[in-house]
Order: structure tokens, then C-alpha cells, then sequence
């Protein structure tokens, strides 16, 4: 009888084990620093253009484009430098969205840190899509406006002057 | 000589008599619309000839006003727009009434325009801060003069306006105007105090933390190259803030004053006769049918029928000439009269805007109004069932008037009384959910790029007898307009 109690125990205790690496894998693939872009097979990226860092001083982005097929799954990460890691970006408590049509619209803001924000878009059929799309761009997002309003307005006038 | 004096008396009193049975025939001949020679006698007792010029006028204020950040480099900032619907905001009176002088300024002044054929609308509110004026009708050159009380025109002006932008902060001020065709650009010259309280307003916009306050962004900025099909460049939506936004609850009921159980009392009718008719109530015959609800006013060429389910049907029964047609303001001032009546029996919080403008071709106009409650447009909808998950649903007009220079030929009102409530609900407003139900609901947004979506907008709907209102998504076509629903959280 005792046996049996210790088996069962035992049982639960590697299932219980078990059922904790299941669910850190649901939490998504983890991307390290070297993860390369592919190419656009699922979603057409309209904001920021691919391959181009966007300099900006706003303090949130907002990142666009359109479905090529029909039920995908978005995710965005924000790369973690201290990490070398991505992690997952939530929006509105969701950090993951699932598109069913194609030719639809997903675009999102995300706030951004000061400095360089490099984001990563991955589009995939799902959690076994082996080959999901992976979209890279880098945000700069720049404090000082009002240096560059000055620089602006400098050259502004010397050019008047000539 | 007392016989004399006598006989002079019995003459001015036959006199007397004859002037006044003239004007009494006169004032009935004119109830009844004959056209006769005297008719101005009958007009001038008519207390309807007055009316409000500048409630007439308000029926063509803009449907709405955009706030637009911009700072001509798309790259480096993140602009925003937010529409103002309300005409009773301050902000909405600030702009508009400034709108209105740098206009007159402008076309009265002689100043020649820069004319171009700028159509990317979205292009030149972003390059800079601006304020977008958009109007559901177009104002032509007559209405403009009217409209603004510009005495003198000066030459190459523009031939209509349907859009209006002012980019305050552009050199010393710029005013566009579009007729459809061109771009006239007009100079401004806006002083320091009204840009600092432009400047206010915006920073007040961009610094908000109202939740409820909707960032929009128009689809250029989204797909620069048109990669968002079905959608015309310069349609505003809402990608950024929450997925899920506040809007305010509103009920609707038949008007008090036009319900009846079963029948109408002789009291009730009295009443709706007073406010339908006014003076010319005891020229109209009655007819109260107790079968279906409804009352009947009548005289040999006019007919107006009202039952208790708040639909109101008039019709001019004589024919009318080509001639007759007029000028589109009389048509609106005409209309307006009629609108003032039927205002005073739904007696709620809602006002009317003007919403379509049809040249009918044989002389006549045809009006189409819409209901507006607190800025928001309302959607009277009928739902087809067309043997799938998600029916059609087709948008009516609440009130389409057909009319000339002459009077109202005819009038479908659908007579609502609206309720705002100081309770909100929280409903899904994110872009990308919309083009979804969209495709799912309508075959012509299904891998079918023709099918351009011109305006698209937040109205309440009115569907069936079901007193609870839902907010819909209005998506205008340049025939048609669909009506898409909206999920609340």
C-alpha cells in the first residue's frame, strides 16, 4: 500500500514538473540577440520601411502593415541589450494576435525607451510553424529636440545669409 | 343733410366690407396654395414666412473638424488626429468662427489664390499643424455668398467648397480651400495671440489622458503605397490608444406628444395640428383612424400623415413646374421651416444636420437629414436577411424632404426623441477588427479592390422597436453606405 502511495506521489510530482516546462514553452520561442530577419511571407510591413532605422522624438511608435494570409499569429519583441535576449512586448494585456483574414490591417503602438529600440515582428500559422516570419527594424528615438531646432534654425538662417 | 350723412356712412361701411371679405378670400385662397395674384396678403399674415437665417445656415456648419498634428517629417514624429462633431464645443465654435473670417478675408479681398490640383488631402494636413474642415455638402459659389455674408466677390474663387484646412503655423498662415477640382491656397495673416491659443488647444489634445478621446490616423500613414485596400487615403482610424474606447449611452422612444395607445384624443390632435400646422391649422380636414394609429390633416392639395409609431408622410398633391425649382437655399429654407416643426414635437436632446443634397432632375431637391446626439450621427438601419452568418444591413435617412423654391412637395420623417445618458459603454474601435467584420459582412470588400471606402464614422443605430441603441461603423462609398456593428467589451 505504501508502495503504491510513493509511486502515485512520485507520478504527480514529475507531471507537476513536467507541466511547469509545458507552459514556459507556451510562453513563446525565445529569440536571442543574433536572430535574423527573413523574408516577408505572411505580413507586409508598411511602417517602418524594411531595412531603414527610423529616427524619431515621439515617444511611442506606431508599427503597420497588412496580412498576406489568413490566420496568423503576430508577436512583437523588443530586444533586451543587457539580456542579448528578445522579450515579449504586451499591449492591452495581450501579447500575442491572432489575425484570420488576409488583406487586414494590424498596427500598434509601442512606447519606446530613449536611445535605440530594436523591435521584432514574428508572424507565424502558430506555435508549430517551424519557419515563422521574422521582421527586424531598428527605432532610434532621440531626447533632444530642441538642439536639433536649433541646428535647424542656424542653418536655416546661414543659408538666408548667402 | 342728416340723410346725406347717413347714406355716406352705409357707403364707407360697404366699402369696409368689400376690402375685408377681398383679404379673407385672399388669406383662404392662399391655404389652399392656388397661386392666385393676392396671395402676398395670405403670406404676409403667415407668421411661418420668418425664420431663424442663422439656424439655416447652421444646417451647413461642417460635419466635422480635424485636429491634425504634423510636422512635415513623417520619420521623426508620430501625428495624431482628433475629430470634434459637437458644433456646440468651444472648440469646434473657436475654430469655425475664425474659419469663417480668414474665408471672408480671403475670397472678398481680392487676393489672387495659389489654385494647384493638391488631391492628397492627408499629404498637406500632415506637413504641418493644420485644422481640417470637412462638410458633408457642397457649398456652391451662390450658397458661399449667403452662407458668409460676402458682399463683393472678388474673381477666381473657388467654385464650391466641400473641404477646408488651415495651417496656422505655415509662413504666416495659409487657408486651402477644395472644390473637388482644385486647391485655391489663400495667405493669412494670423497674429501671435491666436496662435498661442491654437497652440493651446493642440497641446491640450496631445497631452490628454481621456481614454475616451480617440487618436485617429489616416490610412496614408499607415500604407504610404496604398498596401490597405478598399480604403481611401485620407479615411481617419483608430490603430492607436485602446483597442476599446467609451462611448455614451443613448436610448430612444416615440415623441410624447405624438403617442397614442390606441387612438388620438381630439386634444392630442389639437395639439400636433398647432405645432404641425400653425395658422393654417382650420383649413385642413381631419381624419382620425382608431384602425392603425394615425391622423390625416388634409385640404384639396395637401396631405399629412402622422402615426403613433412617430412616422410623419407629407405630400403635395398639384403638380409643379421646372420653374419652380429655385436655388438650393430657399430649398434649405424651406426645409427648415418644416424641420422647426417637427423639432417642437420630438422636443429631445438631439439636432438635425444636413446629410445629402440630391438636384432632382425635374424641379425639385431632394434633403436628406440625419438625427445628431452629442456630435454623434444617427443611423436609422433595416437588417436583410440574406441566408448567412452575418445579414446586410441597410442605412435609411431620418428625414428626406423633397423640395423647391415654391414649398415642400414631399416628406419622410422618421420623428425620434433621443435621450443621452451620463453611463458609457466600452466598445471595440481598433481598425483592424472593422476590416474584418467588413469582409465577413459585405461580398463587395471581398478580394475586390474597386469598392473605395470614402468616409468612414461612428453614428448610433436605430434598428426595429428595440429602445436601446448600439454605436455602429458607418463606411460611405461613393453610392452606397455600409453599416458595420461594433462589439462592446
Amino acid at each position: 500500500m505504501v508502495k503504491k502511495i510513493c509511486f502515485m506521489l512520485v507520478f504527480v510530482i514529475i507531471f507537476t514538473l513536467c507541466s511547469f516546462s509545458a507552459f514556459a514553452g507556451s510562453e513563446g520561442t525565445v529569440f536571442d540577440s543574433d536572430t535574423k530577419a527573413t523574408k516577408e511571407k505572411y505580413f507586409n510591413i508598411t511602417k517602418p520601411e524594411e531595412g531603414k532605422t527610423v529616427f524619431t522624438y515621439s515617444k511611442s511608435y506606431t508599427i503597420s502593415g497588412v496580412t498576406k494570409v489568413d490566420n496568423i499569429v503576430i508577436e512583437l519583441y523588443r530586444l533586451n541589450e543587457e539580456k542579448k535576449q528578445y522579450e515579449k512586448v504586451t499591449i492591452e494585456e495581450k501579447s500575442s494576435w491572432l489575425i484570420e483574414d488576409s488583406g487586414i490591417n494590424f498596427a500598434k503602438e509601442i512606447d519606446l525607451k530613449e536611445g535605440k529600440n530594436i523591435i521584432m515582428l514574428v508572424a507565424s500559422k502558430g506555435s508549430d510553424d517551424k519557419e515563422p516570419q521574422r521582421s527586424i527594424f531598428e527605432i532610434k528615438r532621440d531626447k533632444q529636440k530642441w538642439m536639433d531646432a536649433i541646428k535647424n534654425t542656424l542653418m536655416d538662417f546661414f543659408s538666408d545669409k548667402k | 343733410m342728416r340723410n346725406l350723412s347717413w347714406e355716406r356712412l352705409k357707403f364707407y361701411l360697404l366699402i369696409a366690407l368689400i376690402m375685408t371679405s377681398i383679404i379673407q378670400v385672399g388669406i383662404l385662397w392662399t391655404y389652399q396654395d392656388y397661386g392666385f395674384p393676392i396671395n402676398f396678403l395670405g403670406r404676409k399674415s403667415n407668421a411661418d414666412s420668418k425664420y431663424d437665417e442663422k439656424a439655416v445656415k447652421g444646417l451647413l456648419d461642417p460635419f466635422r473638424i480635424i485636429i491634425s498634428e504634423g510636422s512635415g517629417d513623417l520619420e521623426k514624429d508620430e501625428p495624431s488626429q482628433w475629430i470634434i462633431t459637437d458644433n456646440k464645443e468651444a472648440d469646434y465654435i473657436k475654430f469655425w468662427e475664425d474659419a469663417k473670417n480668414y474665408l471672408v478675408e480671403s475670397v472678398s479681398a481680392g487676393q489672387k489664390p495659389a489654385v494647384s490640383e493638391i488631391k492628397d488631402w492627408s499629404s498637406l494636413a500632415l506637413a504641418e499643424k493644420t485644422i481640417i474642415f470637412d462638410f458633408k455638402t457642397k457649398i456652391n459659389q451662390d450658397l458661399l455668398q449667403w452662407l458668409f455674408d460676402i458682399k463683393k466677390i472678388s474673381e477666381n474663387i473657388p467654385i464650391g467648397i466641400n473641404k477646408i484646412i488651415v495651417s496656422p503655423w505655415q509662413n504666416t498662415g495659409v487657408l486651402y480651400i477644395s472644390d473637388e477640382i482644385n486647391t485655391y491656397a489663400y495667405s493669412l495673416n494670423i497674429d501671435e495671440k491666436t496662435l498661442e491659443s491654437y497652440d493651446e488647444i493642440f497641446n491640450r489634445y496631445s497631452t490628454s489622458e481621456n481614454k475616451n478621446l480617440r487618436k485617429f490616423t489616416f490610412i496614408k500613414f499607415l500604407s504610404p503605397n496604398g498596401e490597405i485596400k478598399n480604403f481611401d487615403e485620407d479615411v481617419l482610424v483608430v490603430v492607436k490608444g485602446g483597442q476599446y474606447s467609451g462611448i455614451k449611452d443613448v436610448s430612444w422612444a416615440f415623441p410624447d406628444s405624438i403617442r397614442a395607445e390606441k387612438a388620438y384624443s381630439q386634444h392630442q390632435v389639437d395639439e400636433i395640428a398647432n405645432v404641425l400646422l400653425g395658422a393654417e391649422k382650420d383649413g385642413y380636414d381631419r381624419n382620425i383612424n382608431s384602425s392603425d394609429s394615425s391622423i390625416e390633416f388634409k385640404t384639396q392639395n395637401k396631405i399629412y400623415k402622422l402615426n403613433s409609431e412617430g412616422n410623419l408622410e407629407y405630400k403635395f398633391l398639384t403638380d409643379f413646374q421646372e420653374t419652380d425649382k429655385g436655388d438650393l437655399k430657399s430649398a434649405l429654407i424651406n426645409s427648415y421651416k418644416l424641420l422647426t416643426r417637427i423639432k417642437s414635437l420630438v422636443s429631445a436632446d438631439s439636432e438635425v444636420y444636413l446629410s445629402k443634397v440630391i438636384e432632382n432632375a425635374r424641379g425639385s431637391y431632394t434633403l436628406k437629414f440625419d438625427y445628431i446626439v452629442d456630435g454623434t450621427p444617427v443611423v436609422f438601419t433595416t437588417v436583410e436577411d440574406n441566408g448567412k452568418d452575418k445579414p446586410v444591413i441597410t442605412a435609411e435617412p431620418g428625414i428626406t424632404i423633397e423640395v423647391n423654391k415654391k414649398g415642400i412637395i414631399s416628406c419622410m420623417a422618421k420623428m425620434r426623441k433621443f435621450s443621452r445618458s451620463k453611463s458609457e459603454g466600452l466598445y471595440n474601435v481598433y481598425f483592424g477588427d472593422l476590416q474584418v467584420e467588413l469582409k465577413k459582412r459585405y461580398e463587395e470588400f471581398q478580394d475586390n479592390e474597386e469598392t473605395m471606402v470614402k468616409d468612414l464614422r461612428i453614428s448610433y443605430n436605430v434598428n426595429g422597436s428595440t429602445a436601446e441603441i448600439k454605436p455602429v461603423w458607418v463606411l460611405d462609398t461613393l453610392d452606397k453606405s455600409y453599416v458595420v456593428p461594433m462589439h462592446s467589451k
